[in-house]
């Protein structure tokens, strides 16, 4: 697999460089005659080119001093591709530079007669910022209560980020904290599977690789990332939770570019340029190798056991203006991890053995094709996804497998109306072939021990919303009707929205939001799903997994069986005000709600298919930011929310009310950044929050030599509240060609051990210990070209 | 589709066996890791006696029913019961300062229906009903009344594959001098569907009570109109071979302890008697069995053809040793009948526990130890 990755890796950046060499230079400027040489026959040439040092960023309409031996001064301007050209006479010439953001450039040169001389002249800007495309603060602009844009910039350099688009969302109000290092995505207490995670126009069934190291996308192919934890407009269905919309970038026209880092997590590479006359193309990949690190280090000590995790992600895209505004845009894109859990057999040869190993990878392809068509604005979107799954316990004969081959297609037309109306009509279509295979030893799950499955799982969605402007008030009201289809179940549900924001004065702003949102859901029969047992020993000490594990890889389960299909859905409301306060600052509070039926996270512990009746959440989230300035930006983000589920009695469970397995009652984030001047920046993130849900064991009965523990009421206890700081420490050196960041990010600064899950003794009379991540410190490097 | 059901893995009989690393055990500390685990927790030490512990329980049939069987000569007890039997339950609880008075506990007793004493909650034992004869199997849980040591009455045989699986699952509930009472621990379990309360050092302590031997319930279940896949007359003859499952019985002790002049002297000595030794003293412990092991036949049903397969099986015995000290038991000979035990270093009066099983049945002994400077 590795060969394979690698090889393709360089097969792309082959690709790129021949792309490059297709793409046309700019003309050359005739030479400006300067005032010196008016009437002298004797002058040279120069001719310049300006590029911002480090990122080879042509430098337009700058304004370039020169001053010659003699005591003359001229100057010129750059022209759009950073060229000048003018006649000097010869001698000796300073060359000087002093453009907004940049630091003073004087250069001096020596210009001969009748002669060009060329440079490169290379201005060191002040601050690094190499995403030279705008951020929209969309909580200016959107109608979402709630809603919030990341910029790349703020998600490379946000502390305890690590670089990452979707642990940058962690930060944000509204979202979970997720225990234990798993990689979810919980939005106002919504189960993982409840919110959509959309790449472009197509959702991907992954946000995160598997252990949380990463997303699945790195920021460097971000354009912006959406965050609504709520009342999503109708464009998205299929989720009652919230969404997370990924907007792939172009790649830059400005030459080849790219970057190479490394560091103790992962390698990744990208390039990107033009690609012919209009053109863009961006490459990238990134393959973590936290398991080369482990496996060294079991090998030299006499660790017992460990995870060995490992993962990989790649990213082709081309975007390719065409004649009449028109734009076609492919993209490749896929994502892999295995984990495994290594053990030392000494019976074995080779001294190793691995207890569970476990895959899963995505792979898509889709292309967008956008028009205009007079008034109206047309867009067209296939994409083809294959999904695969697999995973094998060898020591209990367990397999689990599944594959899917995913077509979607989404159409929209857009059309300004009039001057106060915009209208958005449109249709998603997912039609997922699925095949599934279950294997697990006899007498160790219910239903029997190997199944198999294949089928069609069918998601139709139209919608329609407009953006209607009176004035001061925005409203963005909408309908999305959606068909479900499982084999010959069918299921249909009409969901109405409306957004609306409220600019009541240059400084206050109101927004509201009110729908309801449909969801499919399945019964799933099939083999325990679970990766993890939910309960088990390590040696003699009893292990009782928290709920939230069985979030950690749901889609094995689905095994459909007859009656299966079943909609959830959710009412979410929530308002909230925008407050800018001086010093570029703004606060924002949304109070939200969501009550929804059928409400169901994907297992429960022991098992069962737990029936819950209805989910509740409410809550209010604050952000107090303090945005993007020169020299110091963060913000202190706080959630208050109740998450409630409604138990049915079944299985011994009397039932009834229980915090939901992500009810984290507080959660204080505080987040900020200085840059030091010098290349220097340093950043730190605090967190904290409430202890997560779980089922404490009160008791075990004694049962012919083992024990089983007597639980109490599901998610009656909490772990003890969470608490975390991290700093990153970021250090840039800028070069003419490159720049060159070297950056040490490390989690849990003061090592305080959060408790995530506990370890009882044998009986379960007492516990003995609790797990948490220990302090992570990963050491960076990076070099941009 | 066994008969029988399986031998079961019995945490304390394998006490004095190392510990190995199993499926289980990897697939949970992967879990662990996935939680961030850095390093595993140490294992309390599962010998020591520090609290007030059930070990085992003991059945024995105190009067033979129609269908009964007589036991073998020179065997114990019957502990192998038939429909029409009376059995009585004996349970043995140590404590730190040696057995513990199960009378004084006041314990209940529960014949566990299903999974009701063993589901995931536990609840509606307050609401169990008083147990007539005990139907085999038992569909629903009943209570037995209190007292040290329950009897009870095996009524009619309704399945015999699963009474012959399931047994009579007998249940002891029971208050601890150092925790909450019986009572308490009861009110505390019932109020398990509202609340939330521990149950730390109140005992659930369950055992099963098994039907047999195999043909005799096979016959009693033609003649009782029983569920039954087998027919008397398509059982092979071996099967007549088996008697009833006898309890186990340990003879006495024997230990080599060190001389206070050098060397070491041997001694026997019989369940409850007092060992003198010094703080330190390395001891050679030996079990002695009053009975050897049993030969009986496993009989096994295929669901698909119903044929029928006999297969003879030779009990395996183990003794699982416990004491009031952390001084772990190092295992020298046989599946726990010979351990080294050192004494503690501090003098005080300290009791070792053994409990020697059979997979079917349990038995006791222990040992009270003066440890002088």
């Amino acid at each position: 697999m590795r060969g394979w990755l690698f090889g393709h890796v360089a097969a792309a950046m082959v690709f790129g460089a021949c792309l490059k060499a297709h793409a046309a230079a700019p003309s050359r400027p005739p030479p400006k005659i300067s005032e010196p040489c008016a009437g002298r026959d004797d002058c040279g040439t120069l001719r310049a080119r300006v590029r911002a040092a480090g990122l080879r960023t042509a430098l337009a309409e700058v304004r370039v001093v020169l001053v010659g031996a003699g005591g003359w001064t001229t100057v010129v301007e750059t022209d759009a591709a950073g060229r000048l050209a003018v006649d000097l006479p010869p001698g000796k010439v300073e060359v000087v530079i002093a453009a907004p953001g940049f630091e003073r450039l004087a250069e001096t040169l020596e210009i001969r007669r009748r002669a060009t001389t060329e440079r490169q002249l290379f201005p060191r800007p002040t601050e690094w910022n190499p995403y030279r495309t705008v951020v929209r603060n969309t909580t200016e602009k959107r109608p979402e209560a709630g809603a919030r844009s990341l910029s790349r910039e703020e998600i490379a350099t946000m502390p305890g980020s690590q670089g990452d688009p979707l642990r940058a969302l962690q930060n944000m109000p509204g979202v979970a904290r997720t225990p234990g290092g798993l990689g979810l995505l919980v939005l106002r207490g919504a189960s993982p599977l409840q919110s959509g995670v959309f790449i472009g126009e197509h959702p991907v069934p992954r946000a995160f690789h598997a252990l949380a190291l990463a997303s699945v996308v790195p920021a460097d192919v971000i354009e912006r990332l959406d965050f609504v934890p709520g009342n999503f407009d109708s464009r998205y269905g299929n989720a009652s939770g919230g969404m997370v919309v990924i907007e792939p970038r172009r790649g830059r026209r400005d030459g080849v570019h790219g970057h190479i880092g490394v560091d103790l997590r992962a390698a990744s590479a990208l390039i990107e340029g033009p690609l012919g006359k209009r053109g863009s193309f961006i490459v990238g990949a990134q393959r973590g190798y936290v398991d080369a690190g482990l496996r060294a280090f079991m090998s030299i000590t006499d660790s017992n056991g460990t995870v060995l995790p490992t993962y990989y992600d790649y990213q082709a895209m081309v975007d390719f203006p065409l004649k009449r505004g028109a734009s076609i845009s492919a993209r490749v894109l896929g994502a892999g991890d295995r984990i495994r859990f290594r053990f030392r057999d000494y019976e074995k040869e080779g001294g190793f053995t691995d207890a569970i190993d476990y895959r899963s990878s995505f792979h898509r392809v889709d292309f967008t094709y956008r028009q205009k068509l007079g008034a109206w604005s047309a867009m067209v979107s296939p994409a083809l996804r294959f999904d695969v799954g697999r995973q094998l316990i060898e020591v209990e004969q367990r397999e689990q497998f599944r594959r899917d081959y995913v077509g979607s297609l989404r159409a929209e037309l857009q059309r300004s109306m009039s001057k106060r109306f915009d209208l958005i009509v449109g249709a998603d279509l997912i039609v997922d072939h699925y095949r599934a295979r279950g294997q697990v030893p006899d007498g160790v799950s219910w239903p029997p021990p190997e199944e198999s499955a294949r089928g069609e799982q069918t998601w139709l969605g139209l919608y329609g919303s407009g953006r209607l402007r009176l004035g001061s008030l925005l409203l963005v009201p909408g309908f999305r009707a959606s068909g479900f289809a499982v084999g010959s179940e069918r299921a249909f549900a009409l969901d109405p929205r409306l957004n609306g924001l409220w600019e009541v004065s240059d400084r206050w702003r109101l927004r509201f939001g009110a729908g309801l949102y449909s969801q499919s859901r399945l019964l799933e029969w099939g083999v325990d799903a679970r990766i993890v047992p939910s309960s088990g020993q390590i040696g003699t000490n009893q292990v009782v997994l928290p709920a939230y594990f069985a979030n950690f890889e749901p889609a094995f389960a689905v095994i459909p069986g007859q009656n299966t299909l079943r909609v959830i859905r959710a009412l979410q409301l929530s308002a909230g005000a925008s407050h800018d306060l001086p010093a570029d600052m703004t606060i924002d509070a949304t109070a939200f709600y969501r009550d929804q039926d059928n409400a169901n996270p994907p297992l429960s512990l022991g098992g069962f298919p737990t029936r819950l009746t209805y989910g509740r959440t409410v809550g209010l989230e604050l952000l107090l930011r303090k945005p993007l300035t020169r020299r110091l930006y963060g913000w202190l983000a706080y959630t208050l929310m109740h998450s409630q589920l409604l138990f049915d009695q079944q299985y011994g469970d009397p039932g009834g009310r229980r915090p939901g397995d992500f009810d984290q009652r507080h959660n204080l984030t505080i987040v900020a950044s200085i840059k030091l001047g010098r290349g220097w920046q340093i950043g730190g993130r605090f967190r904290l929050v409430s202890g997560q849900p779980y089922t404490p064991v009160v008791g075990s009965i004694e049962y012919e030599g083992g024990y089983l523990p007597i639980r109490g009421l599901q998610n009656s206890a909490r772990f003890p509240p969470f608490h975390q700081l991290d700093l990153r420490v970021d250090r840039r050196w800028i070069y003419k060609r490159v720049s060159f960041l070297a950056y040490l990010d490390v989690l849990n600064v003061y090592n305080h051990q959060n408790i995530e899950m506990y370890v009882y003794s044998y009986d379960f009379r007492d516990t003995v210990g609790g797990f948490g991540l220990p302090i992570f410190p990963s050491l960076g490097l990076r070099l941009d070209y | 589709m066994p008969l029988r059901a399986p031998l079961r893995s019995r945490a304390r009989g394998g006490a004095a066996t190392a510990i190995r690393v199993g499926p289980r055990v990897r697939t949970l500390a992967a879990a662990a890791a996935l939680a961030g685990a850095s390093c595993l927790p140490e294992e309390r030490p599962y010998w020591v006696i520090d609290h007030t512990d059930a070990l085992a329980m003991r059945f024995e049939v105190i009067e033979r029913g129609p269908w009964g069987a007589d036991p073998p000569p020179g065997g114990g007890p019957v502990v192998e019961a038939m429909p029409g039997d009376r059995v009585r339950a004996t349970p043995f609880v140590a404590g730190p300062d040696g057995p513990v008075d199960v009378a004084a506990l006041q314990p209940r007793w529960f014949v566990c229906g299903g999974s009701g004493c063993t589901g995931p909650q536990l609840v509606d034992l307050a609401e169990a009903p008083p147990c007539g004869a005990v139907e085999l199997p038992q569909a629903d849980t009943c209570a037995l009344g209190s007292g040290p040591a329950p009897t009870f009455e095996l009524g009619p045989l309704r399945d015999v594959v699963g009474a012959a699986s399931l047994g009579v699952i007998v249940m002891m509930v029971a208050g601890t001098p150092e925790g909450p009472s019986t009572r308490e621990c009861l009110r505390r379990a019932d109020a398990l569907a509202d609340v939330t309360s521990s149950l730390r050092d109140c005992l659930f302590f369950v055992r099963t009570l098994r039907i047999g031997p195999t043909w005799r319930t096979v016959v009693a279940g033609a003649a009782m109109g029983a569920t039954s896949p087998v027919v008397p007359e398509a059982l092979p003859w071996q099967i007549s071979q088996i008697e009833p499952d006898v309890a186990p019985a340990i003879a006495h002790f024997a230990a080599w302890v060190p001389a206070p002049g050098g060397g070491e002297y041997f001694l026997e000595a019989k369940s409850g008697a007092t060992l003198s030794v010094r703080t330190g003293d390395q001891i050679a412990l030996s079990l002695i069995e009053a009975a050897p092991p049993q030969t009986y036949y496993a009989v096994s049903v295929d669901q698909s053809t119903l044929a029928v397969s006999v297969s003879q099986i030779v009990e395996v015995r183990g003794a699982a040793w416990f004491s009031t000290t952390p001084a772990p038991f190092e295992l020298t000979a046989g599946p726990g009948f010979e351990v080294d035990w050192r004494a503690p270093e501090e003098p005080g009066t300290h009791h070792v526990y053994v409990v020697l099983a059979d997979g079917r049945s349990a038995t006791t002994a222990w040992l009270r130890v003066e440890v002088a400077p």
